[in-house]
């Protein structure tokens, strides 16, 4: 028997034009979606792009104005009345705010949404990311591929079949050059328009060039190779200018000393600085992600300035976490949580603490719908971060029948409705998703974002995301429940939420009262149920984090 | 209420809201427009009775000023938000008044002394199961306003108009009769859907003054896939649908969460998906049995 804590959202009267698209009730007049979250609510203008965190006055006065428009007497949806609401909003801070990180999200329209969650039908390939070879001539301290110069360069491998009888065993693995034309082709058949090639580090694999042409022979519209920008020659970078290509790279530091240390090889900054100044001399098209570490955290302002001194502008620069993936398993443990959330705010600076507001916005579901990544081995993932889920391997498999496959079509079709916690936030249909980083930080495919700060039963940011626990739970004083039969009704009169507990639940809950630990809570119920220690652990300690995460329990006293 | 001339000068009308007597003096034109919708909707005239609030709706040039008992509450050049302030304001008012009560979003009806809650959001079907349930001898209590005692758990008679959307049977006679009833259509450009609204005669309503024991709770739910279904409730779900139909839960310190409790013990609880109101009040009907 499984622990429940059912929680529905907070209903006001006067709703108006309700339609359901999954759990939530959704309020819609025009290009105006209202969302309703256990407390806050979220005002998505469609036509304009923009999402509203509203706190509930405010939801309950433009509820009223929807409703008002529902009435026949009333004249139609004003077509000024969004402006309105935002001057109101402007002037009145304290009812909401409007995120600026929304307002440039050009794929959140009403047909994104909708087809994103009716969508029934089989979904499309639209991108692949090419892994062409696992060596590499750094060695990253978090590289999610382990990749690293103890791997050889596959030049002996190209064109050769794979099953090259005198080949050691490790090379004997390497898709050949053909197959990856052969992979890029399918691809293309399939519906894919756009291709990564990486690595390991792609430029070593000397078939890149033939790869560039072919794909853009198979009509991608987008190429965009991943490099860490060290041997970048001229001549090189002027082959990439005429095809077209697009250029990625990470940056670690202003600071050579650091950079180094991170990329595990003496003069890598030097190199990959010349190389940035060269791919913007040739004017190829270039992102620069920054990723975030312990290392390099006390000089990310400078590292920023610095690369705008480079010629970067500011929407070439990004930001990256680690993946506890490959080598990044140990780099991820030593970036604590705490550590992201201080950075988070570089994202959106103009966010501020209780306004509710997630990661930026694409309303696409995960991030990985349409995507697959293939290793230079031809081991198939939905993301290159999410190795521990290989989907199918090449070219044992045919591509067409890995993405017909029930396992990937069902990984594509996740959208946060069925993630947890998300499924209860207003913010849903607009948030970006990593699935990959939840599965791998959490071991649970339907766990929510670790990065998310915004716990959308208290309508705030939180620092630690409700994850620290108190090792005697205790529930909050102001909290009144009342026991139906063997279960629980609890009443949160801080947001109005009501909660629903089954009987194990109700037991658990109980026991939450400051004098308990959950070993302690765990050895009462096994002796009652004489029920297996493990579950029964596992059970008591996913529903005490969830009395946590929906803020039932007494907050820890830093 | 000659809320229908429209103002050119000041003009004074008296509503009452549940049983708060209010008067709103207006010189508004794009207000008093609104305000018969909502009078319509929410308000029953209050006949001679002293107001408890006194609102002031004015324009004065380009600003419109709102006071409640003399008190400013609004001063802004813009409109849009006027009537869900308003209802804001009137509503806080009115629960404010009604404190030894907790009020459920939810229609009731009486029958051989026992009365029977329909709690459920705007579109459940509550106004079109009461009208259908007029048929099989159940009396009109509320179909929008359930007002509940917080301790004798006895639900008052709240009558005003029902406003129900006209379904694709015609209700019978012996229910039309017992109101006024005038129909309209609302054309929203997409769509136009026929609305009917029903004022109750003298006949058809219970006694203010009469109490009712709930003894039934069901939640409808209007379906258009799937048949017409009555389900035991369990008592705890009950509770989460009660409460999440509660108008004025925030004045309780529990947030009627003891109320709520003792109305699923007390009463047998069901929900029913409707899709035809004829079995569906059949279902309703063979409970009494």
């Amino acid at each position: 028997m499984g622990a429940t804590l059912r929680s529905p959202a907070r209903r006001t009267p006067f709703k108006s034009g309700v339609a359901n698209m999954g759990n939530g009730t959704v309020a819609k007049k025009g290009h105006i979606l209202l969302v309703r979250g256990p407390v806050n609510t979220a005002l998505y203008d469609l036509e304009n792009e923009e999402v509203y965190s509203v706190n509930p006055l405010m939801a309950e006065l433009i509820e009223g104005w929807l409703d008002k428009d529902q009435s026949c007497k009333s004249p139609p949806v004003k077509e000024d009345t969004l402006k309105v609401i935002r001057s109101y909003l402007a002037r009145h801070p304290a009812l909401g705010g409007i995120s600026d990180s929304w307002s440039s999200n050009k794929e959140l329209s009403k047909e994104n949404i909708q087809t994103l969650y009716n969508q029934s039908g089989p979904v499309g390939l639209d991108y692949v990311w090419l892994e062409l070879t696992k060596s590499c001539n750094l060695f990253c301290a978090h590289c999610y591929e382990e990749a690293g110069t103890n791997h050889p360069h596959p030049t002996h491998a190209i064109g050769r079949p794979t099953s090259g009888g005198h080949l050691p065993s490790r090379e004997r693995e390497h898709i050949s050059l053909e197959q990856w034309k052969d992979i890029l082709s399918e691809g293309a058949r399939l519906g894919a328009k756009r291709v990564q090639f990486t690595g390991g580090e792609p430029t070593l694999y000397p078939g890149l060039m033939g790869l560039i042409e072919y794909a853009r022979s198979c009509r991608y519209r987008d190429i965009e190779i991943f490099t860490n920008a060290t041997r970048l020659e001229d001549s090189l970078l002027r082959q990439w200018a005429s095809s077209g290509v697009r250029v990625a790279l990470s940056f670690y530091s202003c600071d050579p000393r650091t950079h180094d240390t991170i990329t595990g090889m003496a003069g890598s900054f030097r190199q990959t600085v010349q190389g940035i100044r060269a791919i913007l001399a040739n004017n190829i098209p270039v992102r620069v992600a920054i990723v975030l570490m312990r290392d390099n955290l006390s000089h990310l302002t400078d590292t920023v300035e610095f690369l705008k001194g480079l010629g970067l502008k500011d929407n070439e620069i990004e930001w990256d976490y680690v993946r506890p993936t490959g080598r990044g398993v140990v780099k991820a443990g030593l970036m604590g949580r705490d550590v992201q959330s201080d950075v988070t705010p570089f994202r959106s600076s103009s966010l501020e603490e209780g306004q509710g507001t997630c990661d930026k916005g694409f309303a696409r579901g995960t991030c990985w719908k349409g995507k697959i990544a293939i290793s230079s081995e031809g081991d198939v993932y939905p993301c290159i971060f999410a190795r521990q889920m290989s989907i199918g391997k090449f070219p044992e498999m045919r591509l067409e029948e890995i993405i017909q496959g029930q396992y990937l079509q069902r990984l594509w079709q996740i959208t946060l409705e069925e993630v947890e916690i998300c499924r209860d936030c207003e913010l849903r249909y607009g948030c970006f998703d990593c699935r990959a980083l939840a599965q791998t930080t959490t071991g649970e495919l339907l766990s929510r974002n670790p990065r998310c700060r915004y716990n959308p039963y208290t309508g705030l940011m939180e620092r630690n995301g409700g994850k620290e626990m108190k090792e005697r739970p205790k529930k909050r004083g102001d909290i009144v429940s009342g026991d139906v039969d063997d279960e629980t009704v609890i009443y949160d009169s801080r947001n109005h939420n009501v909660h629903h507990l089954n009987l194990l639940g109700s037991v658990i809950w109980d026991l939450c009262d400051g004098n308990h630990t959950v070993k302690d809570i765990t050895k009462e119920i096994v002796d009652v149920l004489k029920a297996d220690h493990v579950q029964v652990e596992r059970d008591v300690t996913k529903m005490i984090g969830e009395f946590q995460g929906k803020g039932l329990l007494e907050e820890v006293l830093k | 209420m000659s809320i229908m001339t429209p103002a050119t000068e000041l003009s004074t009308h008296n509503i009452k809201v549940l049983s708060l007597p209010i008067e709103i003096t207006t010189n508004h034109k794009s207000f008093l427009k609104e305000f018969c919708d909502f009078t319509s909707a929410l308000a029953l005239p209050a006949n001679g009775e002293p107001p408890a609030v006194r609102f002031r709706v004015m324009k004065k040039r380009k600003y419109t000023h709102i006071e409640k008992d003399g008190r400013t509450i609004y001063h802004r050049a813009e409109d849009s938000l006027l009537r869900p302030l308003l209802v804001h304001q009137i509503r806080e008012s009115c629960c404010d008044q009604v404190r030894d009560y907790l009020i459920f979003h939810s229609a009731a009806l009486v029958k051989n002394g026992r009365a029977i809650l329909l709690p459920g959001e705007s579109g459940s079907g509550k106004s079109t199961l009461t009208l259908g349930l007029m048929n099989y001898g159940y009396r009109y209590l509320t179909d929008e306003v359930s007002v509940i005692h917080h301790e004798t758990l006895e639900v008052v008679p709240y009558q005003r108009h029902i406003f129900a959307w006209t379904w694709s049977r015609p209700l019978r006679q012996e229910v039309v009769k017992d109101f006024s009833v005038y129909r309209f259509r609302h054309d929203d450009g997409t769509t136009t859907k026929r609305w009917t609204y029903f004022i109750p005669q003298d006949g058809a309503i219970m006694p203010k003054d009469a109490r009712w024991r709930v003894d039934r709770i069901i939640f409808p739910r209007y379906t258009t896939k799937g048949k017409t279904e009555l389900k035991p409730l369990a008592p705890a779900q009950a509770v989460i649908g009660l409460m999440q139909n509660g108008w004025n839960q925030k004045l309780f310190p529990d947030g009627g969460l003891k109320i709520c409790i003792e109305l699923a013990r007390m009463a047998k609880c069901y929900t029913l998906e409707m899709r035809n109101l004829d079995r569906a009040c059949e279902l309703i009907e063979g409970l009494q049995g």
